[in-house]
């Protein structure tokens, strides 16, 4: 139990990536090109959904807005990556370099990811000033800023008709070494000092501001680097899903998310994996039901009344406030006594 | 001279115009500031409430009953269906975090929208209104159209009503009592369970009265349609300070003033970014004002 944050960031991650390494493995061996894609949509998601706990577990803040993030990491890496025939042909409107030339693969991701943290410190210069709950609906108003902008910017977004044409470079080792690092990034932020003082605003914003936490400092750090993995996960997710429009980043994604992060417990990096894992069980075991049934709109249903559940019985989600790795290790710590 | 006067029109029509948008969010923006003074819970599914009431009005709508009829059993639809919804789902939740409690009617939104997908049809179905919705008044040389007015006029009484029970009745009183301080209230034998009853009921009645001029304004049904407006209400709400119902009330004003002065004077090319710019707009009032417009910071929650 004490630790360093170095030893518990690695054994947090280890304790995942083990795992998760072995569904790669798996999948990649065994399974059918559509479950690969489950597979490998899983890996982007848990990018996504530890991008929001970082920013929400760690503040106590919802976010309605980050997938917002997301969908500027997907354009910029779509504006990045498609090649220069379609893309001229597409978005003539693009200024000449951006339009004649591409990148790579990593530098899409990164420099989407780049674009996302900027973004997001212009917009947390503002909205880490307000109090929680004025803070969590003015993410509602920023999901739907970018939302009319991607819908509109037909100059660079293509409006609502959508991009397509983006190489599909994200591989399943590619979508788990960066969900490795973003359990490690995360874990890492919270075990932090930083994350600590950010935690116990969480609880009490007076009393941790009172024992010398700078609150909307860290409120507004916390904001920037989760906008950063957000834009990284949409690069990863446009360079996989290689055709996508504006729609695509708006309530129901982040319902999505948001169901994750809340099944899980958003609480700790162990939720966020958690939830991940078990709402894309049970979505994937609804969508194929919904298939049979033909009952349009159950899977939602079914999530939404997961969610309920979830919040009637163990309000701080299925790993509640603690790490799996600190749980395990005081179980075994008792056993052994 | 001739100029001016052209000025002085649109401007006066303009006004108008913010008057009936602004009313019908200051009705939403109310009835969730309402819910969130007593309970600390910001409800997400406050657009389904417009939702089911703009349904009741479809399905009886399809069954050729009369205009008369549909109205009050929308509004008593809207009301009943907040009143589940408290029973049902929140109450068991009371005291619970604000996340929790946002979380939770988040869920009951999808819940509710995907109940309609399923049960009628995703796709959007039309109502007939009477087609006084669609005429015009012209008072010398301004244009006024029927719904504008019937809008304005019903949510201004509406508002009116309310305040008068909140000021004149017992019940209301408590209720008023309870949005200030919701546990000392308590302790001064206020009942919490009928106040916060009563509070669902009046926030789903107000739904279901916006319900009838969103549903006049768009002439369709669909399961979503909830969402833009209650969206509106939530920003309005933030405007005027989350908890203040004259905030509300104000917040839904000013914004259907952002939103009807940037469609006046916006260019064309660039009207499709209206609503990013009123959020903008807001948003920008919030950094001045965190704690809103109406609120004064020690009295914030």
């Amino acid at each position: 139990m004490t630790r360093g944050p170095g030893i518990r960031t690695l054994r947090g991650t280890l304790l995942f990536a083990v795992p998760l390494t072995l569904v790669a493995v798996l999948g990649n061996a065994l399974a059918s090109p559509a479950d690969l894609r489950v597979i490998v949509n899983f890996m982007i998601s848990l990018v996504l959904v530890l991008a929001i706990q970082s920013f929400s577990g760690n503040s106590g803040i919802v976010s309605f807005g980050h997938v917002g993030f997301m969908g500027v990491g997907a354009y910029v890496a779509a504006i990045l990556t498609i090649p220069p025939a379609i893309k001229n042909d597409i978005l003539p409107a693009l200024p000449g370099f951006l339009g004649d030339n591409t990148v790579s693969f990593i530098p899409a991701v990164l420099i989407a990811g780049a674009v996302g943290a900027l973004l997001a410190a212009v917009i947390g210069l503002v909205l880490a000033r307000m109090q929680e709950s004025a803070m969590a609906m003015a993410t509602i108003g920023v999901l739907f800023i970018f939302f009319v902008v991607f819908d509109n910017w037909e100059e660079v977004t293509r409006g609502a008709t959508g991009i397509f044409g983006i190489p599909q470079a994200t591989t399943v080792w590619w979508a788990l070494g960066f969900a490795v690092v973003a359990i490690a990034v995360c874990r890492a932020f919270r075990e932090s000092d930083r994350g600590l003082e950010l935690r116990s605003s969480r609880t009490d914003a007076v009393a941790a501001e009172a024992l010398g936490a700078d609150v909307v400092r860290l409120r507004f750090w916390a904001w920037t680097l989760s906008g950063a993995i957000m834009g990284v996960g949409g690069g990863l997710w446009a360079q996989y899903n290689i055709a996508f429009g504006p729609k695509q980043f708006f309530f129901a994604l982040t319902f999505n998310l948001l169901a994750m992060l809340v099944v899980g417990g958003l609480g700790s990096v162990s939720g966020a994996v958690v939830g991940a894992f078990t709402v894309t069980a049970v979505f994937e075991v609804m969508r194929r039901l919904e298939e049979k049934v033909e009952v349009p709109g159950i899977t939602q249903i079914v999530v939404a009344l997961l969610i309920l559940v979830v919040l009637y019985r163990r309000p701080n989600g299925l790993m509640g406030l603690r790490e799996a790795d600190d749980v395990l290790l005081r179980r075994l710590g008792r056993l052994r006594r | 001279m001739i100029v001016l006067a052209d000025v002085a029109q649109e401007a006066i029509q303009q006004a108008i115009n913010a008057l009936s948008l602004g009313s019908t969010y200051a009705l939403l923006a109310l009835g969730l500031a309402m819910v969130f003074s007593i309970l600390g819970l910001v409800n997400f599914a406050h657009g389904e409430l417009v939702t089911v009431a703009a349904y009741t009005m479809y399905l009886l709508n399809e069954e050729d009953v009369s205009f008369a009829v549909q109205v009050p059993a929308a509004i008593a639809a809207a009301a009943i269906a907040a009143i589940l919804m408290e029973r049902i789902a929140f109450r068991p939740l009371r005291g619970q975090s604000f996340l929790t409690l946002l979380f939770a009617s988040f869920a009951i939104s999808v819940i509710i929208q995907n109940i309609f997908l399923a049960a009628i049809s995703p796709r959007q179905k039309g109502v007939r209104l009477p087609d006084l919705f669609n005429e015009a008044i012209h008072v010398g040389s301004y244009t006024i159209g029927w719904l504008q007015v019937i809008t304005t006029a019903t949510c201004l009484a509406a508002l009116l009503v309310l305040t008068v029970f909140l000021r004149r009745s017992t019940q209301g009183l408590g209720m008023l009592a309870a949005a200030q301080d919701f546990q000392v209230a308590r302790l001064m034998g206020i009942p919490a369970n009928r106040v916060i009853a009563a509070a669902f009921a009046i926030s789903g009645a107000l739904a279901g009265v916006a319900a009838i001029f969103i549903l006049a304004r768009r002439g369709t049904v669909e399961p979503g349609m909830g969402f833009v407006p209650v969206l509106k209400a939530f920003i309005a709400s933030v405007i005027g300070g989350l908890g203040s119902l004259t905030g509300a009330v104000a917040g839904g004003f000013v914004l259907a003033a952002i939103e009807v002065g940037l469609d006046a004077s916006l260019p064309n090319d660039v009207l499709g970014f209206r609503d990013a710019f009123a959020l903008a707009i807001v948003i920008a009032i919030l950094y001045f004002r965190p704690e809103g417009l109406l609120t004064r910071p020690a009295e914030a929650r």
